[in-house]
C-alpha cells in the first residue's frame, strides 16, 4: 500500500524507518526538528524520525488510517506532550462492579462518562466525537468541551467501556473514569432545578407583559370591560401557578429565616412576591382595582437570572479543580498468593500488598514494604526533585514511582486517599461565608420592618380615599421596594469581576475572596517559583587553579554535560542549558550515579568525577580545600548556591546557581506597599538566600524567614492571622498547607497541580504581574458593589415615598422596577475592574 | 375585539406548547452544554468514506 498525500499544505518526503512505513508521514511540514504530532523536540535516539516517540507516532498512523488527518488542519496549536504509548491497562473498566456503577444503560445501549487528559483546542472535539471510527460498537461520543468529559454510549454485545477507553487512549487522549459523588448528584439536580425555574418564569414574565402592555393601552382608549377582565384573568391564570412555583426557592428562604428568626434577603422579597399575587388575584376575580402581575414575573425572573449565572461562575471554577484531582491513577497491580493481579484503585483494601513498576503511578496511600526508588511528588507537593523511598517509607496515592519497582502495603485506598479527600473538598459547595452576604441580610431584616412600617402608613395615607386606595397604595409599596437591587448589586459585582478575571487568567472561586482581598492585609510570598523564576540558571562558574588537574580529553562543559545526562533534576536542567553550546563531544561515563541528595559521581579512563555540594565532590580528598572554601563562600554571599566539580576529589570547578528574581517582582511588591498592604517572605529555601533576595527587591518586609517547613510555613500564617487577614502567595511546592489556611490563598503558575486546586485564587499565566492586577481588581469591585449598594438604597426610598404619595400605578411599577436593576447592571458592567490594560 | 376570544386562548397554547419543549430538553440534559455544541456548529461533514483496500 502507497502512502497517500496528507494534503497540499504539507509537503511530502519520503519516510525513513518507520516501522509502519506505508502509512506513516509524508510530513516534513515545519520543523523536521520536532515531532509532527506533538511539536516536542525530536531526541537524539530518535533522530530521522518524524516523531518523538512511539506513542505520537502510533497516533498519527491510526489517524491517517482511519482517515481522520484533517485533525492536524483543524487544530490551531499542538499539544506540545508526547503521546503516551497505550498498553492492554483500560481492561480493568471492563470489571463487573465497574460497569454496574459506572455506566448506564440507555435502551439498548450503555452509556460511560470519561474525563480526558489532553483535550486543549476545537480539533480535539472533532477527533474524539469521531470515535466511532475508531472503536466498533460506539454509537455516539459527545465530548463536553468546558469540563473535558466524553459521554459514549456503545453497544455491549460489540465493545466495552475497556475498549472505548483503549481508543480513547489510542487518539490521544488519556481517559480517567467520571465518577459521580453523591454530592456531585445533588448539586447537577440543584441546577437543573435552577434552570427549568428560570425557563418558566421568563416565559411567564414575557407573556403577562404582553398582556400586560394590552391592559395599559387599553387603560389610555376606553375598551370594552369584557375585553379588559378576560386579559386580567388570563393574566392571573399565567402568573400566578407559574410564579409560585418558580419563587419556591425564596419561599423556602424566607420559611426557614421565619423559623430561626434570623433576617434574610430572601423574606423581603416573598413578602413582595406574595403581597403582588395574593392582591392581584382578589382584584381579577372581584374585577377592580390594579394588578401588578407583570412586577412580580419580571422580578422573579431578574432574581432568577442573577442565581443562575453566581451558580455556573462557581460550578466551572469548581469544575477545574475536580477535572485536575481526577487525573489520580486508576489501576493498581495487587499481589496476591496466585500472582499479580490488575484490578481498579478502588479494590484495593487495607493491608492489600500492591507492586508498583517503574514509570507508573502510586494508586494508593500506603508503606513500601520491598524495593528502593525514588518518587515524584509533583502532583501533591509540586517538588520537582523526587523523593528517596525505600523499606518503610510512607507514600501518596497520585506520585509517580520513577526509579525501581516497589511494594506498597496500601493504608488507604479509593475513596480514603489523601487525594480523594482533596476532591471531596470540592465536590461540595463552598457555603458564602462572605461579608457582604452578611451585610445584605442584616439590611433586609431592617428591611423588613421598615417597609411593613411604610406600608402601614401608605394604607392610612391611602384610606383616606377608600379602603381599596389603601390597600393599592400599600400593596404597591410592598412590590416596589423589593430589594432585588440590594440582591443583585453584590452578586452581579462578583460575577462580573470573576468571569472577567478568568479571561485574563485570574481564576477566583468565588465572590468572598474579592471581597477579603480588598481588605488591606498581609501578603506572604513563597519565594522559588513565586517571587523568583523557579528554574536555576548558572549565574557564575569559578575556575580553581589548575595545576592538579588530570587531563582528561575532555572539556569543563563537556564533562559536566556527561555528568548529568541522566538526571531530570533542575540543577542538570540549569547545566544543561548554559554548556549545552559548548560541547562538542559529549563523552560517555562509566558507572553514573545520582545519590540523592548529594550529588553525582561517574568514572571516565579511571579517574572519579563527582559533582555535587562542596563536602561531596571532596570527599575523597581530605574535604574541601581553602580555595573551594572561599569560592563558595563569595558565591553564598552573591545568593548563588554553589556546586563543585571534582576530579578524583580535587576541585576543579565551582559552578553558582542561583534562581534569578522575577523582573517584575519589586514593581508588584511596590505596589502592593502603595495599596496598603504589609509584605512577608515565608521559603523552605537557604534563610541567607532569602534575605538577599528580600534586599533585591528593595521593599520592606515585616518578615523574610527561610528554611522552613511546609508545616511551618502553615504555623507561620496562622500566627498571623489575629492580626489582620494574611494572603499567601505560592506556587503548590511545600506550601499546600499555608494555601489552604490563609485568608485567601493565591496559586501562581507553574506550581502543583493539586496545590492548585486547592487555592481559592489560581493565576494561569506566568509572572507577578497578576497579583497586582488581582488587588486592584478586587478593590475596584468593593467599590463598585457599594455604589451599586447606595443605588439600591436610593431607588428604595424614592419609590416608597412615591407609593405612599399614591402615583405607582402598574405601569409606574413595571418601568421603575427593571430601571433599578438596569441601573446596578450598567454600573457594573461599565466599570473598568480586570479589564485589560487596568 | 371580539377575535380576541379566539386568538388568547390560541397564544397561551402556543407559548404553553413552547414551555413544555423547553422542559423536556432541559430534563433531558440538552441544555447543560452550552459551549460545545457551538463548536460542534463549524465542522464540515466528512466526505470521504472509509477505504476498503488494505
Amino acid at each position: 500500500m502507497h502512502a497517500e498525500p496528507l494534503s497540499s499544505s504539507f509537503t511530502s518526503t519520503v519516510a525513513v524507518n518507520d516501522t509502519a512505513s506505508c502509512l506513516a508521514a509524508p510530513l516534513a511540514a515545519v520543523d523536521a526538528m520536532r515531532c509532527a504530532h506533538c511539536a516536542l523536540p525530536i531526541p537524539d535516539a530518535r533522530r530521522g524520525s518524524h516523531f518523538c516517540c512511539t506513542g505520537c507516532e502510533a497516533v498519527h498512523v491510526l489517524l491517517r488510517s482511519a482517515k481522520l488527518d484533517s485533525y492536524y488542519q483543524l487544530r490551531d496549536r499542538a499539544p506540545e506532550r508526547a503521546a503516551a504509548e497505550v498498553t492492554d491497562a483500560y481492561q480493568c473498566f471492563d470489571d463487573e462492579t465497574f460497569v454496574r456503577e459506572h455506566t448506564r444503560a440507555m435502551g439498548d445501549l450503555r452509556e460511560v462518562d470519561f474525563y480526558l487528559e489532553g483535550v486543549h483546542c476545537y480539533a480535539c472535539v472533532w477527533l474524539v466525537e469521531k470515535l466511532g471510527q475508531i472503536v466498533p460498537g460506539v454509537v455516539s461520543s459527545e465530548l463536553s468541551f468546558s469540563d473535558r468529559s466524553v459521554r459514549v454510549r456503545f453497544e455491549p454485545s460489540v465493545t466495552s467501556p475497556g475498549g472505548v477507553a483503549t481508543g480513547l487512549a489510542r487518539l490521544g487522549y488519556l481517559p480517567h473514569a467520571r465518577v459521580s459523588s453523591p454530592e456531585g448528584v445533588l448539586a447537577g439536580r440543584e441546577d437543573r432545578a435552577l434552570l427549568l425555574r428560570l425557563g418558566v418564569s421568563g416565559a411567564a414574565a414575557g407573556n403577562v407583559m404582553l398582556l400586560a402592555f394590552a391592559l395599559y393601552s387599553g387603560a389610555a382608549s376606553d375598551v370594552t370591560n369584557g375585553i379588559s377582565t378576560l386579559m386580567r384573568l388570563y393574566s392571573a391564570v399565567i402568573a400566578v401557578p407559574a410564579v409560585l412555583w418558580s419563587a419556591t426557592p425564596f419561599f423556602r428562604g424566607a420559611w426557614a429565616a421565619l423559623r430561626t428568626r434570623t433576617a434574610h434577603m430572601d423574606l423581603p422579597i416573598s413578602i413582595g412576591i406574595l403581597a403582588g399575587l395574593g392582591w392581584g388575584a382578589f382584584n381579577t376575580l372581584t374585577g377592580t382595582g390594579e394588578i401588578y402581575f407583570d412586577s412580580v414575573c419580571m422580578l422573579v425572573f431578574l432574581l432568577l437570572a442573577g442565581r443562575f449565572v453566581q451558580l455556573r461562575q462557581m460550578r466551572k471554577a469548581q469544575g477545574q479543580a475536580e477535572f485536575l484531582l481526577a487525573l489520580a491513577p486508576t489501576h493498581a497491580e495487587r499481589i496476591t498468593a496466585q500472582g499479580v493481579q490488575r484490578v481498579r484503585a478502588e479494590q484495593i483494601v487495607l493491608g492489600d500488598r500492591v507492586r508498583v513498576r517503574s514509570g507508573q503511578p502510586i494508586p494508593v496511600d500506603g508503606v513500601v514494604v520491598a524495593g528502593e526508588s525514588r518518587v515524584d511528588t509533583a502532583l501533591l507537593t509540586g517538588e520537582s526533585r523526587p523523593r528517596a523511598v525505600s523499606e518503610g517509607s510512607k507514600v501518596q496515592a497520585g506520585t509517580l514511582n520513577i526509579q525501581a519497582p516497589i511494594e506498597v502495603q496500601a493504608t488507604a485506598s479509593g475513596g480514603e486517599t489523601k487525594i480523594a479527600g482533596l476532591l471531596r473538598s470540592f465536590a461540595s459547595i463552598r457555603a458564602e461565608r462572605s461579608a457582604i452576604r452578611v451585610l445584605a441580610n442584616r439590611l433586609s431584616g431592617w428591611f423588613v420592618v421598615v417597609a411593613g412600617l411604610l406600608a402601614v402608613l401608605a394604607f392610612w395615607i391611602g384610606a383616606r380615599q377608600g379602603t381599596a386606595e389603601g390597600m393599592e397604595r400599600a400593596v404597591a409599596l410592598l412590590v416596589v421596594t423589593c430589594p432585588c437591587a440590594l440582591g443583585l448589586a453584590a452578586s452581579l459585582g462578583n460575577t462580573l469581576a470573576m468571569g472577567r478575571a478568568a479571561r485574563h487568567g485570574l481564576l477566583i472561586k468565588g465572590g468572598v475572596f474579592i471581597e477579603a482581598l480588598a481588605r488591606p492585609g498581609l501578603v506572604v510570598f513563597d519565594k522559588t517559583g513565586t517571587l523568583t523564576e523557579g528554574r536555576l540558571r548558572v549565574t557564575d562558574r569559578i575556575e580553581l587553579d589548575s595545576t592538579q588537574r588530570v587531563q582528561l580529553g575532555s572539556t569543563l562543559p563537556e564533562l559536566l554535560l556527561a555528568l548529568e545526562a541522566d538526571s531530570s533534576h533542575p540543577i542538570a536542567r540549569a547545566i544543561e542549558h548554559a554548556f549545552v553550546a559548548h560541547a562538542h563531544q559529549v563523552p560517555v561515563l562509566d558507572e553514573l550515579r545520582e545519590q540523592v541528595g548529594r550529588g553525582v559521581e561517574a568514572r571516565l579512563s579511571g579517574h572519579r568525577l563527582r559533582l555535587g555540594s562542596a563536602r561531596f565532590a571532596c570527599e575523597f580528598a581530605d574535604g574541601p580545600g581553602p580555595e573551594v572554601e572561599r569560592a563558595c563562600e563569595r558565591l553564598r554571599g552573591k545568593g548563588s548556591s554553589p556546586v563543585v566539580l571534582s576530579i578524583d576529589g580535587h576541585a576543579v570547578y565551582v559552578l553558582g546557581l542561583s534562581d534569578p528574581l522575577r523582573p517584575e517582582a519589586a514593581s508588584t511588591l511596590q505596589e502592593l506597599a502603595r495599596q496598603g498592604y504589609e509584605l512577608a517572605i515565608a521559603s523552605g529555601d537557604d534563610p541567607e538566600i532569602v534575605r538577599q533576595i528580600a534586599a533585591a527587591t528593595g521593599a520592606r518586609f515585616r518578615f523574610a524567614l527561610g528554611g522552613l517547613s511546609p508545616e511551618q510555613k502553615h504555623a507561620l500564617v496562622q500566627e498571623h492571622l489575629p492580626q489582620g487577614a494574611v494572603y499567601m502567595v505560592g506556587d503548590g511546592v511545600n506550601d499546600g498547607a499555608a494555601l489552604a489556611g490563609a485568608s485567601v490563598g493565591i496559586a501562581v503558575h507553574g506550581g502543583a497541580e493539586a496545590s492548585l486546586a486547592v487555592a481559592d485564587v489560581f493565576a494561569t499565566r506566568p509572572g507577578l504581574g497578576t497579583i497586582a492586577d488581582l488587588v486592584r481588581g478586587a478593590r475596584r469591585t468593593m467599590r463598585v458593589i457599594r455604589r451599586n449598594f447606595a443605588f439600591s438604597l436610593a431607588y428604595n426610598l424614592v419609590t416608597a415615598v412615591l407609593a405612599i404619595a399614591g402615583y405607582i400605578t402598574p405601569l409606574v411599577a413595571a418601568v421603575l422596577m427593571p430601571l433599578s436593576s438596569l441601573l446596578i447592571a450598567t454600573s457594573s458592567f461599565s466599570s473598568t475592574t480586570f479589564t485589560e490594560g487596568t | 375585539m371580539s377575535v380576541l376570544w379566539l386568538v388568547l386562548p390560541l397564544a397561551l397554547a402556543l407559548s404553553g406548547g413552547a414551555v413544555v419543549a423547553f422542559l423536556w430538553a432541559a430534563r433531558r440534559g440538552q441544555l447543560d452544554d452550552l459551549e460545545t455544541p457551538a463548536i460542534r456548529m463549524l465542522y464540515d461533514d466528512e466526505v470521504r468514506k472509509q477505504d476498503d483496500a488494505p
